[in-house]
């Protein structure tokens, strides 16, 4: 049987958060490392036909190909209990909380200023989701689903742009419930230690 | 005069979890340990002057994330892993505040002793709500608070008033001139329904004050 390549970029968070599922569900796969900067790998080569926007990342299951990170969270949670039980929290990972990581880009890789409002107020909806709904401890349901690994690298990386933990007490409470999760893995930036 | 501040709701720091807030304008960690005691330290490593808040937890201990040396309870630093045989000096020692807790709040103290009068009045037993951050001075916070409560009176570092037909009272902290957090609670033992319709409301009162960016899909 053919082992699925999961072509990954170790520094993004989108990628990040497809190796931290693939952990935490035990999906057997392998692991190629893209040099997307300052390489620009993801633009050259086979990425060419994998990938043609470049968007990364890609898995490889031996009998299709998934691209996009939304993507590749719904092919792992398919059919298991980590599937969201409602679309929107997926949705939104897919939507508003690109403004965390385009912040973010811009901070690490360019000198330019970054505005950081929109990012603040993405931050603010999901540590309110939580407060209103702390009968559940995770994003859409009593149980975690890929939309709560979906969202977790924008809120435990948000110090990248300038955003602490201080002021989201509910965000905070269920960062450390994901760190918890076993099989929960690290990125650069993200301390393991909860 | 000692004065007792709010600076969170204590359900929001469990055991096994560090925190950064503001007293007197000096940036402090709050933490809890396994066994459940809350300590409130200046938010500085003595070793490098990390934040003690970015670190983490291990039993009675509060571990910097910077070089990993150990503080006990008492601020003790009790391990240098850079030097694992070394006992370590008993000056490296982080300012610790007195830290309390009542009705559900966190209270710190940068003066000693701090005079506990004050704090008998706050109701022992207590429902917690919600904190809110309000980017605005203490004085506005405190009148929108008015504007949206009955029977609502500012008594200092808080203020009580009925909400929607529910007796609250709001722990007010200012972090800083510009900043004023809410820690909310309710007296006595109040119904989930009851309190999650309080989080919305008290939700409602920060955002009648924050004119925050549109979200978008990018």
């Amino acid at each position: 049987m053919t082992i699925p390549v999961l072509h990954d970029f170790p520094l993004d968070p989108r990628c990040y958060s497809v190796r931290l599922a693939a952990s935490v569900l035990g999906y057997e796969h392998r692991i190629e490392p893209v040099d997307v900067i300052p390489g620009g790998a993801h633009l050259t080569g086979r990425y060419r036909e994998l990938t043609p926007s470049g968007v990364l990342p890609v898995l490889e299951t031996g009998t299709a190909v998934l691209v996009g990170t939304m993507a590749v969270l719904e092919h792992l949670a398919a059919g298991t209990d980590w599937a969201p039980t409602t679309p929107e929290w997926l949705t939104f990972a897919s939507g508003p909380l690109e403004h965390v990581y385009a912040c973010r880009d811009t901070a690490l890789y360019t000198t330019d200023a970054v505005d950081t409002r929109a990012a603040l107020t993405v931050l603010q909806t999901l540590d309110d989701h939580l407060a209103l709904h702390a009968d559940h401890d995770w994003f859409t349901a009593d149980r975690p689903t890929v939309a709560d690994l979906a969202l977790y690298p924008a809120a435990a990386l948000s110090r990248d742009i300038g955003i602490d933990h201080d002021t989201f007490p509910a965000l905070r409470r269920w960062m450390r419930q994901v760190k918890h999760l076993p099989g929960f893995v690290e990125m650069p930036g993200i301390p393991v230690f909860p | 005069m000692t004065v007792w501040l709010p600076v969170a709701l204590g359900r929001d720091i469990e055991p096994g979890a560090a925190t950064g807030t503001t007293v007197d304008g000096s940036s402090v960690a709050l933490w809890r340990d396994a066994g459940g005691t809350l300590h409130a330290w200046a938010d500085r490593c003595p070793h490098r002057g990390m934040r003690l808040s970015f670190g983490f937890v291990r039993d009675d201990r509060l571990v910097c994330l910077y070089h990993g040396w150990q503080f006990d309870g008492d601020g003790a630093c009790r391990h240098v892993p850079a030097h694992p045989r070394m006992e370590p000096p008993g000056s490296v020692r982080p300012t610790r505040y007195r830290a309390f807790e009542r009705g559900g709040l966190v209270w710190v103290s940068s003066a000693d002793p701090a005079d506990d009068t004050e704090l008998s009045r706050i109701p022992s037993v207590a429902t917690p709500v919600r904190s809110v951050w309000i980017r605005e001075g203490r004085e506005q916070v405190v009148d929108r608070l008015r504007s949206f409560t009955e029977d609502f009176q500012d008594k200092g570092t808080v203020a009580v008033g009925i909400l929607d037909g529910t007796a609250i009272l709001a722990g007010i902290q200012v972090v800083d001139a510009q900043t004023t957090a809410l820690h909310l609670i309710a007296p006595g033992a109040v119904p989930d329904d009851t309190v999650r319709a309080l989080v919305r409301r008290i939700h409602d009162i920060r955002e009648s004050a924050t004119a925050f960016a549109p979200v978008v899909a990018s």
